[in-house]
């Protein structure tokens, strides 16, 4: 019902409303329950106000990927460990070489992509780590 | 196989491996810096199991649900809602 959704989320990102009050009609998990595609629902400039009932903080510096890249929008490591691209670039360097422990360290290579921060719910990481993999190793595994 | 059936492969791979990923921040804050270096690998290699004997296949039988993957987690952050 997306009625009853807008109806909730304007409650959730009303000023008026005290923030004591605010977390006592939530379910204390109620942070599992944001949709993978909150930003879409959400007026720029307010993502804090929206994410601080469920005790999360959103970052409007971490660098993103630029649009018109496949991964546009999407959020990348702050310090640049765990960036998509520059990953996927060393698995290809890495698939172009021989070496017999080469899938420990593929694995090695694509697993930080599973510990990026993302919405509950979402597949980013895990889709990204399957392309890092199939990069790194093919995909006639 | 048809496609719909295919997607079903997708959808209980992807909720699989979501399974094992939310492991993660828990073993973060529960274990040595070791122990947790050591887990996300076998994590990870448990992921890439689940992946590469059901994902890569079944994409490889319908490429077309790759473009159809990357629509979805634009749109919904899932790859198959």
């Amino acid at each position: 019902m997306p009625g009853a959704f807008y109806f909730w989320l304007s409650l959730m990102t009303s000023t008026e409303i005290p923030e004591r009050q605010r977390r006592h009609w939530m379910r204390p998990d109620a942070r599992n329950f944001i949709r993978p595609d909150w930003r879409n629902f959400v007026k720029p400039g307010f993502e804090n106000e929206f994410l601080r009932p469920y005790g999360l903080k959103y970052s409007p510096d971490q660098p993103r990927v630029p649009a018109g890249n496949p991964d546009g929008g999407q959020w990348t490591s702050e310090e640049g460990s765990t960036d998509v691209n520059a990953i996927l670039g060393r698995a290809r360097q890495l698939a172009a070489t021989r070496r017999s422990n080469k899938y420990l360290e593929c694995l090695d290579l694509c697993s930080p992509i599973l510990e990026r921060w993302q919405t509950p719910g979402a597949d980013f990481n895990q889709w990204d780590f399957h392309r890092c993999m199939n990069e790194c190793l093919g995909d006639n595994r | 196989m048809n496609k719909d059936i295919a997607r079903e492969i997708i959808r209980a791979s992807f909720k699989c491996g979501s399974e094992l990923e939310s492991l993660l921040p828990a073993l973060k804050k529960g274990c040595s810096a070791k122990d947790y270096n050591d887990y996300t690998r076998r994590v990870a290699k448990a992921i890439d199991g689940i992946q590469s004997a059901l994902l890569n296949d079944t994409l490889k039988r319908f490429p077309e649900l790759k473009s159809e993957i990357e629509q979805n987690l634009k749109r919904t952050g899932r790859a198959m809602p």
